[in-house]
């Protein structure tokens, strides 16, 4: 089920409703109805794939209070490993089996043994990756003794499947969420009005900005062949905020549903793109999966209690592994590789002292700014192509101004078959929340600030929103960008 | 001062408040939109309005697709047979998909004679889809058009009538301008009917070959169902004392031979013109289909054409018109 659908617009009140007027007398009730809730809205795009769900839930329940009885460390470390298989075994198989079966055969070939590919026609489960990832945070946390497992299966359940998150994140931690479902939820208005506002915003920057923006980004992108520098240069940098609005207003709206059902999830997006550098950027963009990597990957590895070296090469793994994660592309895994790289200097350049770290200079601050953007951006490009023919061509063409429609930005508009006013309005979207942003972080706007205002006010600002997504929404593209990962 | 002792209350008092609020604006806005679509005047919005407002009543009057819209020149046909004359075919819309026009004109006509349907290879196919739904949503409350939503695309039918303010996600941008050139048309006082070309639309471009591929050939599809419609239609219109006359418009050659029963589609308005005992003409061998220059592409005719066919066409209505 899409957050902007029809379907969900029913089932959100009709859940809502059952939870905090039917159920909420009795917490294992409430829970439940969690769980069922969840189990509808994912069987809704395609029910067998429930039967991963449920498997992966009861793997984890069972192994984590294995892992509190066991106190034998080789038997603990293989119960860690078998839980760890059985969930990137699924995943593994289900996103990754046809690429390893695709690069064996070629690689194969390329040294002259040809072999006859074995590949399947398998869909990838919606959201796979992120319920993997939080399934295996509790295990790994029960390990190192670090969370108590559960004993409550329905609770745990609806851990794993709490559908506001389910789909596309944020990846929740065991010790963040899991708690909150052994504790009585108590209703509050303001809850409901802090998810509704949420939410409003989510829906708004995904279905006004992102869908517009995505009408001119596929036409560059689906056929880069017929464009030339100006045209990827214009649909990348609105790649850049499409991908963001797309994903943050899911993550959005996933914070603003769980609000209203009485729960806190993690903030997954803090304005990125006014990042000064790509080390701050990553504290700001899918917080909940950079975290995750550096908790439960690069720390292992070492994290940087190790030598120069090393170091960079851990990041490098933890960058390369996170571009893997998003898509059994080698696409993802260079727009990883690119920001491993950049970081290592980013690493290498912060000893100098002509860097200017800690400098004040609002102007500076700006340029840092941009850099940033520009960079990322670049990124980006390995990220939306979609092959790594197109990438590399795209991004070795960004420069060449030479073709002959290229002239103004009405012959540029024209010749990707749209009107200029299309063109325009897609920028005066992005400005617009370049000032809500920026407002956001000067703290001059909350939700909380809507909140306190007087109901007519308040209720103004809903319906401006409302009305902004029925008129200038675009109801052509419905999926969001994170759910095929 | 009202005084929500919980925060349940809370949630019922201003909930409901926002809801009824909300509706309101909702409804306020769908409501202006629609009234300022309907009285917009240009493309195919503004040739429903005509016929949705009652604002044209001729002597003849055309309907069809495109192939019909780009085909007959309604200019021509008014000097040649001296009576007046509109072209209200749709495009991308065979009758069978807008025949909530037909039935909404038949319902308030009082000078029509004559009935022009313009039949394309595409005019008898299955159709369950309503193309560009954004044109008949302003009159969404009419009956004709209700019927036509729910026969043609059900589930659409559903949503549009079920689900409160669905209409706003059907609309377009097409509708929003629409909606502008209305509220300035209610502004100004312009009237609908101020189409010099009378729903003609010609096409100056020269002849370029849509076909994808020359080898394989299409199968064009003729469905029962559509067939009934198409008796259906023509029966009401007799009904109503008017004369009903199938017209197959001309594809070039290389297009008709694009298809491997091209021929099964001819014996198809045939048979059709002899159940309803309809006056029948057929342009698919006119020497007109044997030059591209008429064209601008396989299905459908240029401006000069246009005015070929037109001319032939004529000719033949003189004898149904006016039996000379």
């Amino acid at each position: 089920m899409l957050f902007n659908s029809l379907d969900f617009a029913i089932f959100l009140p009709i859940v809502f409703i059952l939870y905090w007027f039917v159920t909420q007398r009795n917490l294992k009730w409430q829970n439940a109805l969690v769980v069922i809730a969840s189990y509808v809205f994912y069987g809704w795009w395609d029910w067998r794939f429930l039967s991963l769900i449920i498997f992966s839930t009861l793997v984890d329940y069972t192994i984590g209070r294995k892992l509190q009885s066991e106190s034998n460390n080789s038997k603990r470390k293989l119960l860690l490993w078998s839980s760890i298989l059985i969930n990137l075994g699924f995943l593994g198989f289900f996103k990754y089996y046809n690429f390893f079966i695709e690069n064996f055969v070629q690689a194969f070939s390329f040294f002259g043994a040809p072999i006859q590919p074995n590949t399947l026609n398998i869909i990838l489960p919606v959201g796979i990756s992120f319920y993997t990832f939080q399934t295996l945070s509790y295990t790994i946390d029960v390990y190192r003794k670090q969370l108590e497992p559960t004993k409550d299966i329905a609770a745990f359940a609806a851990f794993v499947s709490f559908f506001p998150q389910l789909v596309a994140g944020p990846i929740e931690r065991a010790s963040n969420l899991l708690p909150q479902f052994y504790k009585k939820r108590h209703f509050k208005f303001i809850n409901v009005q802090f998810g509704f506002i949420r939410i409003l915003w989510g829906l708004f920057k995904k279905v006004v900005i992102a869908d517009r923006l995505a009408i001119v980004v596929n036409t560059v992108y689906n056929s880069p062949e017929d464009y030339g520098g100006l045209h990827y240069i214009l649909a990348t940098v609105l790649f850049a905020f499409q991908i963001y609005c797309d994903f943050s207003g899911y993550s959005d709206i996933a914070i603003g549903t769980a609000r209203m059902f009485g729960f806190r999830l993690m903030e997954n997006f803090r304005t990125p793109y006014f990042s000064k550098s790509i080390g701050e950027f990553w504290k700001r963009w899918h917080i909940s999966l950079s975290t995750w990597f550096r908790d439960y990957l690069y720390i292992p590895l070492g994290g940087n209690q190790v030598g120069r070296a090393r170091l960079y090469s851990n990041l490098m793994i933890v960058f390369v592994v996170s571009g893997f994660w998003h898509g059994a592309k080698w696409t993802f895994i260079i727009w990883g590789a690119v920001h491993g790289f950049i970081l290592i200097i980013e690493n290498v350049l912060s000893k100098r002292k002509w860097v200017l770290r800690n400098s004040k200079s609002r102007l500076l601050g700006f340029v840092k700014v941009l850099l940033i953007f520009c960079i990322t951006a670049f990124a980006w490009i390995f990220f939306r192509a979609n092959t790594t023919s197109d990438a590399f061509s795209i991004a070795s063409e960004l420069f060449d101004f030479s073709q002959s429609f290229a002239t103004n930005l009405r012959g540029m508009t024209l010749y990707m078959g749209m009107p200029l006013w299309k063109l325009i309005a897609c920028f005066a979207l992005v400005a617009w929340l370049i000032i809500i942003e920026h407002l956001i972080i000067k703290k001059k706007i909350s939700e909380l600030f809507i909140i306190k205002q007087k109901p007519i006010v308040r209720w103004s600002i809903y319906t401006g929103l409302i009305l902004s997504v029925l008129l200038f929404g675009s109801f052509e593209i419905d999926q969001f960008i994170y759910f095929q990962f | 001062m009202l005084h929500l002792q919980s925060d349940k209350q809370k949630l019922l008092f201003y909930g409901l408040g926002f809801t009824l609020f909300l509706s309101a604006i909702l409804m306020f806005t769908e409501g202006i939109f629609a009234y300022f679509v309907s009285h917009s005047n240009t493309e195919q919005t503004g040739k429903i309005n005509l016929v949705m407002q009652h604002q044209i009543d001729t002597e003849l009057m055309i309907f069809g697709s495109s192939v019909a819209e780009v085909g007959f020149d309604t200019k021509v046909l008014e000097q040649d047979l001296n009576l007046s004359a509109y072209n209200m075919a749709i495009d991308g819309t065979p009758i069978s998909g807008s025949e909530f026009l037909t039935n909404e004109f038949l319902d308030y006509t009082q000078n029509c004679k004559t009935i022009v349907i313009g039949m394309a290879f595409f005019s008898l196919g299955d159709l369950n889809l309503m193309n560009a739904p954004e044109r008949y949503l302003a009159h969404k409350t009419n009956p004709h058009v209700k019927d036509n939503f729910k026969k043609i695309s059900p589930s659409l039918y559903n949503k549009l009538y079920h689900v409160p303010f669905y209409s706003f996600i059907v609309a377009n941008h097409t509708y929003y301008k629409n909606a502008f050139i209305g509220a300035k048309n209610s502004l100004k006082n312009i009237a609908l009917d101020n189409d010099p070309l009378k729903g003609f639309v010609p096409h100056y471009s020269d002849y370029e070959d849509t076909r994808e591929s020359l080898k394989n050939l299409e199968a064009i599809s003729i469905s029962k169902t559509t067939m009934e419609t198409y008796t259906a239609i023509i029966e009401k219109i007799k009904a109503k004392g008017i004369t009903p006359v199938l017209v197959i418009t001309p594809m070039y050659i290389q297009g008709q031979q694009s298809f491997s029963n091209y021929n099964e589609y001819l014996t198809a308005v045939e048979s059709l013109s002899e159940q309803t005992h309809t006056t029948f003409f057929d342009f698919s061998t006119h020497a007109i289909v044997n030059d591209e220059n008429y064209f601008y592409n396989n299905g459908h005719l240029n401006a000069s054409g246009a005015l070929k066919f037109t001319e032939a066409v004529s000719d033949s209505l003189k004898i149904v018109i006016h039996g000379n």
